[in-house]
């Protein structure tokens, strides 16, 4: 057996789960299943939220130890999926080692679903957040609008690289700002918290929250501390840009009561 | 009325769902768990529930079916996980603290964050509980 194609092909797999937003004991066991077909006595993986670390060894051999720092992490779940059936398949011994590294391979450069795809999902997501909490078709309008506002800022992000804290609180700014304006227009037909609250939904951290409290429970408190501190603080960046979107508006309109 | 928030429910969790890149073919999964999920909320609601008794439920219904799919179709939970539990996460809360806290209404501004806080903590412990007892079943 090829012991330098089985951890790269380990590395591999952990690099592309651990990216695309798994928990980190997934990524630890799938790593460690696959070296596991070695039948070496020593096959041991640390994953932390920003690196992997993974060593090969018998009595036999030199071990392999292998380091691969990971940071650009773009949330997604299918590659999670498909990686996890690729070991599965490994595991059982249907397809070869080098048949699993060019699949994952694959899986590593495939296209991400289409932007467009993502923008507009972004824009149905703060429309349909508004019904869920109840708001009627004008809120749901308006909120659609404001979710065309994080579509914005998301693709001025994608050119100039800003961290998603800044982010977030330029897009719940405008957010705030833009209702505070048709609040101005409609009077009270506009809820003002369903409205803003279903607005901001997509801007929350997801794959954070879920991760954080399942680590956590895991005993990794490393990476769910750290997944913890991310969800607070694109919270309260969230938070924060609402009340300065509000505050400055009834500031620019003359101090109207919110 | 129910009906209709239900519906922004799985609208609005499959919309997340493609966004985080969930495969196609468990969208539509992932977006009952999320109705699900908010049906027992507004069900528990009208019957006289605090929210955050009716959140902790809510969660509990959302982990339970989340890891049913994952064992009947061999996927990761957070799949379906993710994306469901987001309807719970109390967007409406943080924007009612910030809210109390610029116009000076800092004892409404400190209940909401209590309770904002008591929910997440709920969201946690529902994910905790659904979690070992699937571990448990696991092992025999």
């Amino acid at each position: 057996m090829n012991y330098k194609l089985l951890v790269d092909t380990a590395m591999l797999a952990g690099e592309i789960m651990l990216s695309g937003g798994a928990e980190t004991y997934r990524v630890e066991d799938t790593m460690c299943r696959i070296l596991k077909i070695s039948g070496f006595e020593k096959t041991e993986t640390f994953v932390t939220p920003t690196g992997i670390f993974l060593t090969l060894g018998d009595s036999n051999i030199d071990s392999i130890t292998v380091v691969k720092r990971v940071d650009n992490r773009i949330i997604n779940i299918s590659h999670i999926y498909e990686t996890n059936n690729v070991s599965r398949k490994l595991c059982n011994g249907t397809i070869t080692l080098e048949e699993a590294y060019d699949e994952l391979k694959n899986i590593k450069n495939r296209e991400q679903n289409s932007r467009i795809a993502n923008y507009l999902c972004t824009m149905l997501a703060s429309l349909a957040f508004t019904i869920l909490l109840g708001g009627d078709w004008l809120n749901s309008i308006i909120a659609g609008l404001n979710g065309s506002l994080i579509v914005v800022i998301l693709i001025i992000t994608r050119k100039v690289k800003i961290n998603s804290f800044v982010k977030n609180l330029v897009a719940s700014i405008l957010i705030a700002f833009n209702s505070m304006f048709f609040l101005y227009k409609f009077g009270s037909a506009i809820q003002l918290d369903t409205l803003i609250g279903g607005s901001v939904m997509p801007l929350l951290p997801g794959v954070a929250i879920t991760n954080a409290i399942r680590d956590t429970l895991q005993g990794d408190y490393m990476s769910g501390g750290a997944r913890a501190i991310e969800a607070f603080v694109s919270a309260t960046s969230t938070a924060a840009g609402i009340g300065i979107g509000m505050a400055f508006y009834s500031f620019v309109a003359g101090g109207i009561a919110l | 009325m129910i009906l209709i928030q239900v519906i922004g429910a799985f609208v609005a969790v499959i919309s997340i769902a493609i966004t985080i890149g969930v495969p196609r073919k468990f969208l539509g999964y992932s977006g009952l768990v999320g109705a699900v999920g908010w049906l027992v909320y507004l069900l528990l609601g009208d019957a006289g529930c605090s929210t955050v008794a009716g959140m902790f439920l809510a969660a509990l219904a959302v982990a339970l079916i989340s890891h049913s799919f994952a064992r009947i179709m061999k996927t990761p939970v957070t799949l379906f996980l993710i994306a469901g539990i987001l309807p719970l996460v109390p967007g409406v809360g943080m924007y009612r603290i910030v809210y109390n806290l610029i116009t000076n209404n800092n004892t409404l501004a400190g209940f909401y964050f209590s309770e904002t806080m008591q929910i997440a903590g709920m969201i946690a412990l529902a994910i905790f509980i659904m979690d070992t007892i699937f571990r448990i079943f696991q092992k025999n």
